[in-house]
Formats: C-alpha cells, structure tokens, sequence
C-alpha cells in the first residue's frame, strides 16, 4: 500500500478548474516537493488530501483512507496550512501544549518531544514569547512543531518556509530530514526550488495539471538547453513555455562613488522595552543604488525600514532620508518615498482601480497624471483584464506588482521594499525584479530586504543585520570573496549562515 | 487641496457598503430594532393575570369583581380556596395579585360599615408592582363614590357631601404610551451604539488587517485620516435619525413636534462624543476585539445612566453626577424634549451646551492621542 494514490483527482470552482485530472503515487517514506506557480491549485490539492476541501470528481487516499472520511487515520496526518492555526495570545508553549492536547499526546510523551522540536527548531529561548509576537519565520517554525507534536505518518507542508530566513530553513530541512529517517512520508508544496531540489520526488503542477513530475536530476533535462548548469528554476520556466530571456536583465553596474547619500543611518537604534531590536546600525545609501538588507527573522529589519519611513520614532541615533531627519522630518520624508511593506496591504475589498485611484489621491495626483500612472501600473502589472477584480482575489504575484505600482504611483526618488517577493513564484520573481532593475537604471534609489539568496545577487550592494546589530556590508562578490575557501567562492547562503553562526559563537550563544 | 480627504472618503464608502451585511446592519437593523422597542419595551400594564378568593361569594362580592375585571387592567385566571394555593401560584409566577374578599362583605356594607379586602402583590418586580398598587387603590376610591353614592340615592338624601377628585391630564403624551417615550430613546442608543463601535473597528481593523502601515508612510495628514474615518459615520448616523424618524412615525404615529434644525444640530454635537470615543477606543486597541469590547462596557453604561429605563431622578445622587457627563443622558433629554413636548432652545439650552462640552473633551483628546506611527 503506498502513502498517497490519487486518480483523476478534479476540483472545480464554480468556472475555475483549479485541479484537473491529477493522477500521482507516493510511496511509503518518500519526502515529495510540489511546485507550481501562484494559483497552480498546489494549496488545493493539499486541502483535498487532508480532507478540509472535497474534490469535484476523481477520488484520492491517504494510508488507503479515502480523502472524504480520513477519520480512521487522522491522529496519523499532519498538516501545516499556509495559514496554520496559531494562537496568537498563547505563548510558544501554550500553542504546542494545545496541539498535543487536541490529539490526545500523553504528557510525558508530548513534553520530551517539545523540547527536541523546540531545541531543533531554535525556539528554545522563546518558549514564554506570546506567538502573536514572534516574527514570520519563527512562526513558520512553531507551526511546524504544533503539526509535528503527535509524530504523523504522512505529513502535509503547505509552503512551510515562506518569509523564513536561510539560517532558519536550514533548521527546518534538518527536522524534516530526522522526520525521513524516521519513515515519515512528507509532501510539501513550496515555491523556494532550491528547497524542491531536496525532495525525492518533484511534482510540476500549473493550471491545476501535472506538467512533469520525476527525480529533480531527470527533470533537469527538460530546462532549455542554452541555459548551461541548468536549475530546478530554469527548468520550471521552461516547462511554463517561458525561455531563457525570462533571466533578469541587470543594468549596467553603476558608478555610485561620486553620488550624493540617499538614506544615511547614523547609529539608529530602538528599543521595545528591554529589548534591543536596532542597536547602532551606520550605512550609507547613495542615490540610484539597489541595497539589499538581510538578516534572520527578528533581526530588526523591518523596524529599520519604519524608522525610515518615519512611522516608527527612533529611541536614539540619527536617520537622514531624502535629507530629511526621520525623528522631525517624517512627514517630509513620506512626500518623497514609496514604501511596500511585509503584509499585503493594499485593500482587499476594494478592486486594482479603486486601490489605484485611492493611492493617486493621497498622492495627490492630478487627475490627468493618475489616469496616466494607473496605466502604468496596469500595464507593468500586467493587471489590465483584472482592472475591476478585487485586490482579495488575485493571486500572490499579482498582488505584489499592484502593491510595488501603487507604492510607486507619486514616482518617488527612494522606494523601501520590505520582503516585497515572499511567496511568489520564481517566474513572477524573475519580472519583479526587472522592474526593481528598470527604476534604479531610471536613478530611483531601492532599499529591499529579502530572505530568497538569489535575489540579493540582484542587488549592488548588501548589509547583513543579525540580533539589531550590523553585521556585514559589502557588494555580494566582496562578501562571497571574504569568505573564500582555498579559491572558490562559497554560495551567498552559506555566507549567510557562516556569518551568523559565527556571530553565535562570538556571543557564546549555541 | 481636499484631495487626499475626497480620497479618503470614496474609499471608506466603498468599503462600508461594498459588503451587504453591512448595509442591512446599519440600515434595516435599526428599524427593526426600533420595531421591536416600540412593541415590547411597554410599560403599560395590563391583563394582571390575577386569581380570586371569594369566601363571602355574596352578589355584593361578586359584583365587586366583576366591576374590577371589567377594567381590563386584571384577567381572573384562577378561582381559589385558601391562601396556601395562592401562594403558591405567585411563587410560580402564574399570578401577580390574588385578590381575598372574607367572610361578611355583604354584611358589613349592609350595615354601612368598612369591609376589608385583600391583596396580595407580587412586589419582586416593584415597578409592576407599584403600578397594580396604583389601579388597586384608585379602583377601590371609585367603588367606595359608587357604594356611596348609591346608597344615598335609596335613602333619598344629599347625593354626596362635597368631595374633592382629582382630574389628572397627562400632557405631551395623553395616553401615558410607550412608544412615544421610547421611540426617540431608542435613535439615542442605535446612534451611539452604531457610530462608535464602526469608528473604532474601521480604524482598529485597518491595523490588524496591516493597511494602516501603507497609509501612514503616505504624506495624508492626521486630520484627514481622522475626518475620512469618522465622516461616513455621522451621514450614516443621521441617515439612521431619519429612518428610525420615519418608523416612529409610521409604525407608532410618534411625531417630531419641536425644531428640526436643533434636532440636525444635537444630533451632530452628538456624535461629536460618540465618534469620539469611538477614536479613543482605537488608539487603546491592537485587535477588533478588544475594541469591540471596550465600546460595549461604554455604552452598556452609558445606557444604563441616561434616563432610557430608568429616570436619572430616581438614581442615587452620586450617580446622577455620573449622569452629568454621559452625552447619551444630553442627547436623550433633548431627543424626548423635541419629540413629545416641541420645546425648543430656549429650555434645552443646558442639555446642547452639555453635549458640545463632552463632546469637545472626548472629540479632542482623541485626536491628541491619534499618531501616524505604529510603534
């Protein structure tokens, strides 16, 4: 008997074939990726093999269970929805003990389990930290411990790793990996394909149907083959009948030396309380540059980037934006940026016009000029039948270029982008960040922060901020080349966790 | 110039009525509840549902009850033997009085002597009770003309010595009915209740959904933010003065009698305090919830001490200072005022000032406390 048998599997909403005619086999103890570009029905399928959705036609098993009625095996199945459950007012404990609870986890059993998970997970410390209060990544991670406290025999990952930094999925793959040893089946679907790269199995859905779905070496050969050494990537957008002139176009390395600062950081710090989330970060931005700003989860960067924008006041330190001071200037400041921030924050009830229109006015806009930026946008966006659809219904690439079009719509000199592309698909990140590349050729100055390592190769130069505190600022060859190792460069992720594991090691911290 | 505000605007509009639960919510919710008010907060009494214990069961005691169910004030639901069997049905609750006639009615009224009657009252709920006490009494003065008046005509005498009687005339409300009174109070609670919890969850909803962040890294000015969130509200809140107006009318005949300019003018002092505290309530909240409940320990508050149910008068005194600051209590007087009585400025002079003071304090605290920062 394997784990998972589906047959025609087929879900329809109302005109929407979001599943069709899936037909797929896992095996007992085989870790199974499924990519697939936003709103290619990965979610879906997953919500019909945990029973939460019932399929239209076709049928589906899980532990010869029918997908209709898995009560017999539900204490078995573990499930991790984008969306997972967490109570936000429960601290990290609480919400694990809550799982256990609902699944019946003797004590003595669930506890031992608790402190692995929790160690394996690096959350130890935070056990009292309400969830609610934890950032994105550590999220992630504690729901990944409340899905796997009643050890399952097959467990369901939707995009586990979203908005997670290198350091954090790095921990995350490790227990997945103890997980296998175990027997476990794993499926999850996500849109990190370097992550895919380590599935067993990697299944290519898009428009609800399965394109290709082999070992991720065999699949390598379907990528186009002018792309030398080629990725699961390359190959996604090739199956997508996309080429290789998807690769983003960079513009011409800049000669910034000369130009004048743009954002300039002057001992920034800010304190919540006791806690230190920036502590004496310096930089210097100069106009037209594309800087990227890493970091693991909860190192500060987001804050940062508030502080910047003048909506969030700095507890000591200078900030210059546009010449602007941001602790008495903040209102000045936000004539002159563009800011997206991490949550999709356009309004969901209102369609991609009315979101525009609302922009153009607080802007300011005349209506001659709106009408002409709305354009824009649209057409950047690639949202030009969707003009009068709800923000709340497009799909996670749409919603970014729309949120990065009306960020942008009053043209501002320096635009910040807080992790602008998590959860969106590789082809769409390909577009985004032609665009990024397109304004900085035009002398806009970006400010990103990003947790995807391919992305921060777009970027001229990068600061890497760990626990509030600065700690690496270089282009990212001047980064990879500190750290070279008998004359090859390492990968800009294993700089990435080279430098905050030794950071750890400075401090003591295990 | 007002761009940003204009912008503002369409967009909160949208978003209000753009979902239709929320048009029924705060435009056919009140009228039903206006409805629903109208009929059952009455406190007319009547139909007592009463049971009888008649030992003397002479035509004089019979007549005696059949005069007073004539009323329809009571309704006779059971014809008792002992006390024990009524003290029983008032502990149940099946009954609110038992009326006891011993022994000798006929008798001693024969003999032109006082004769007892007994009532036994169910006091646990003392504002009926007083009210059953009230009919009792007056139905036994108007036996007592009658008995005396009869007896007078059979022996031939003076009809009666003279006798003072009072002629009471309810004035602004001749039927001393429910609805009338109850009517304008209820505008005053469906416009509180409506403007200040929607002002303070459109605010608080924007910052847990996450759409405040984008908003305020927009150069749009504190002012224009605050008027674009509250100004929707103060249409809907005279679009519901109009329509609960109309119920009033329609539904229960209550007019308006007094100026329509001071009704338009209170209503908006009003909502001054109401959207106010609505604001203040979303910069003391993360979450729609604790809004939520932060605006329902207001205004259950603000109810109880504004004269809807219960007269400010008859409150303990430090508590009628409490009623001094509560706008509900203001906006209650004046409503009541222009609906049943058509008075004017000129008497309700002191209940506007109140409302313009309080409301100036909530209002401009608010915005004090209001910051185009998240931290």
């Amino acid at each position: 008997m394997h784990a998972i048998e589906i047959s025609n599997l087929t879900k329809l909403f109302a005109d929407l074939t979001a599943v069709d005619d899936l037909n797929l086999t896992i095996p007992k103890g085989e870790l199974f990726g499924l990519v697939g570009s936003d709103g290619a029905g990965k979610t879906t399928t997953l919500r019909m093999l945990t029973g939460v959705l019932d399929a239209s036609s076709g049928a589906a098993t899980v532990l010869g269970c029918a997908c209709h009625d898995l009560e017999p095996v539900r204490s078995h199945i573990g499930y991790m929805s984008q969306r997972f459950g967490l109570y936000p007012d429960l601290t990290v404990m609480e919400n694990i003990r809550f799982h256990a609870d609902i699944f019946g986890v003797p004590k003595g059993e669930w506890i031992t389990r608790a402190e692995r998970l929790l160690a394996m997970s690096g959350l130890q410390p935070f056990v009292k930290r309400r969830a609610g209060a934890l950032s994105g990544g550590m999220k992630q991670k504690l729901g990944l411990c409340c899905a796997l406290i009643h050890t399952p025999t097959v467990l369901f990952l939707d995009e586990p790793t979203n908005g997670v930094d290198p350091v954090s999925r790095r921990d995350f793959w490790r227990i997945l990996d103890t997980l296998l040893a175990e027997g476990v089946t794993i499926v999850v679907a996500t849109a990190y394909l370097d992550e895919a790269e380590r599935c067993h199995r990697v299944g290519l859905l898009h428009h609800g149907r399965l394109l290709a779905c082999d070992t991720p070496q065999n699949l390598k050969a379907l990528a186009d083959p002018v792309i030398a050494g080629p990725t699961l990537e390359d190959v996604f957008i090739t199956v997508m009948g996309e080429g290789a002139d998807t690769a983003v176009k960079r513009r011409p390395a800049p000669d910034l030396r000369s130009a004048a600062p743009a954002v300039i950081l002057e001992g920034l710090t800010r304190c919540f309380g006791d806690f230190i989330a920036v502590n004496k970060i310096s930089l210097t931005v100069p106009k037209g540059e594309i800087f990227g700003f890493l970091g693991p989860n909860g190192a500060g960067k987001s804050t940062t980037i508030r502080m910047l924008c003048g909506i969030l006041e700095p507890s000591s330190g200078d900030g210059q934006v546009a010449g602007y001071d941001v602790a008495t200037q903040a209102e000045l400041i936000k004539e002159n940026i563009g800011y997206m921030s991490q949550k999709f924050s356009l309004y969901e009830d209102l369609t991609v016009a009315e979101n525009i229109a609302f922009y153009g006015g607080i802007y300011r806009l005349p209506a001659k000029q709106l009408a002409e930026r709305a354009d824009w946008v649209i057409e950047m966006a690639g949202l030009a039948e969707r003009r009068h659809s709800k923000a709340g219904e497009l799909s996670a690439g749409w919603r970014q270029r729309l949120a990065l079009g009306c960020a942008l719509l009053h043209k501002p000199p320096i635009i910040f982008l807080d992790e602008p592309t998590a959860g969106v698909d590789p082809l769409n990140r390909r577009r985004f960040w032609q665009l990024i590349h397109h304004l900085a050729a035009d002398g806009v100055t970006v400010f990103v922060t990003t947790h995807y390592m391919d992305e921060a190769e777009y970027c001229d130069r990068l600061a890497l901020i760990y626990r509030g505190e600065l700690v690496a600022v270089g282009t990212p060859f001047e980064l990879k080349q500190q750290r070279m190792v008998d004359g090859l460069l390492p990968s800009l992720e294993q700089v990435f966790i080279d430098l905050i594991e030794e950071r750890d090691r400075q401090e003591g911290v295990v | 110039m007002f761009e940003r505000l204009k912008a503002m605007l369409i967009k909160e509009f949208i978003q209000t009525f753009r979902d239709p639960r929320m048009r029924v919510v705060l435009f056919i919710l009140p009228m039903i509840q206006t409805v629903i008010f109208g009929y059952a907060v009455n406190m007319d009494v009547r139909q007592i549902p009463t049971a009888v214990i008649d030992r003397d069961n002479s035509p004089q005691s019979r007549e005696l009850l059949t005069v007073m169910f004539a009323s329809g004030h009571f309704r006779q639901v059971a014809n008792l033997d002992d006390e024990r069997q009524a003290s029983r049905m008032l502990d149940s609750g099946r009954i609110r009085v038992a009326i006891v006639i011993n022994h000798g009615l006929a008798e001693k009224l024969g003999r032109g002597q006082t004769a007892n009657v007994q009532a036994l009252v169910d006091g646990s709920d003392s504002n009926t009770a007083g009210v059953i006490l009230g009919y009792l009494s007056r139905f036994a003065e108007a036996r007592n003309i009658q008995l005396l008046s009869e007896q007078a005509s059979r022996s031939g005498g003076p009809l009666l010595p003279g006798a003072v009687r009072m002629e009471s005339r309810a004035w602004f409300n001749p039927d001393l009915a429910s609805p009338p009174f109850y009517v304008p109070a209820v505008i005053a609670n469906i416009l509180y209740i409506i403007t200040m919890l929607l002002s303070a969850m459109a605010v608080v909803r924007e910052k847990e959904i996450g759409t405040i962040e984008q908003v305020i890294v927009t150069p749009i000015r504190k002012y224009e933010f605050i008027l674009g969130k509250t100004l929707p509200f103060v249409l809907i809140g005279y679009a519901n003065v109009f329509l609960i107006s109309l119920v009033g009318w329609l539904v229960f005949r209550v007019p308006v009698r007094g100026s329509l300019l001071l009704l338009v003018v209170a209503t908006g002092l009003f909502l001054m305090s109401s959207l106010g505290t609505g604001l203040f309530l979303s910069t003391i909240s993360q979450t729609q919830q604790q809004a939520k409940m932060s605006a329902f320990f207001i205004i259950f508050i603000a109810m109880l001490l504004s004269g809807f149910a219960f007269p400010v008068e008859n409150m303990p005194e430090p508590v009628q200072w409490l009623t001094e600051i509560n706008p509900v209590r203001w906006y209650m007087e004046i409503i009541r005022g222009l609906y049943l009585k058509g008075v004017g400025l000129l008497i309700l002079w002191k209940q506007v000032l109140m409302l313009f003071l309080i409301g100036s304090v909530v209002l401009g605290v608010a915005v004090a406390r209001f910051r185009k920062t998240v931290g």
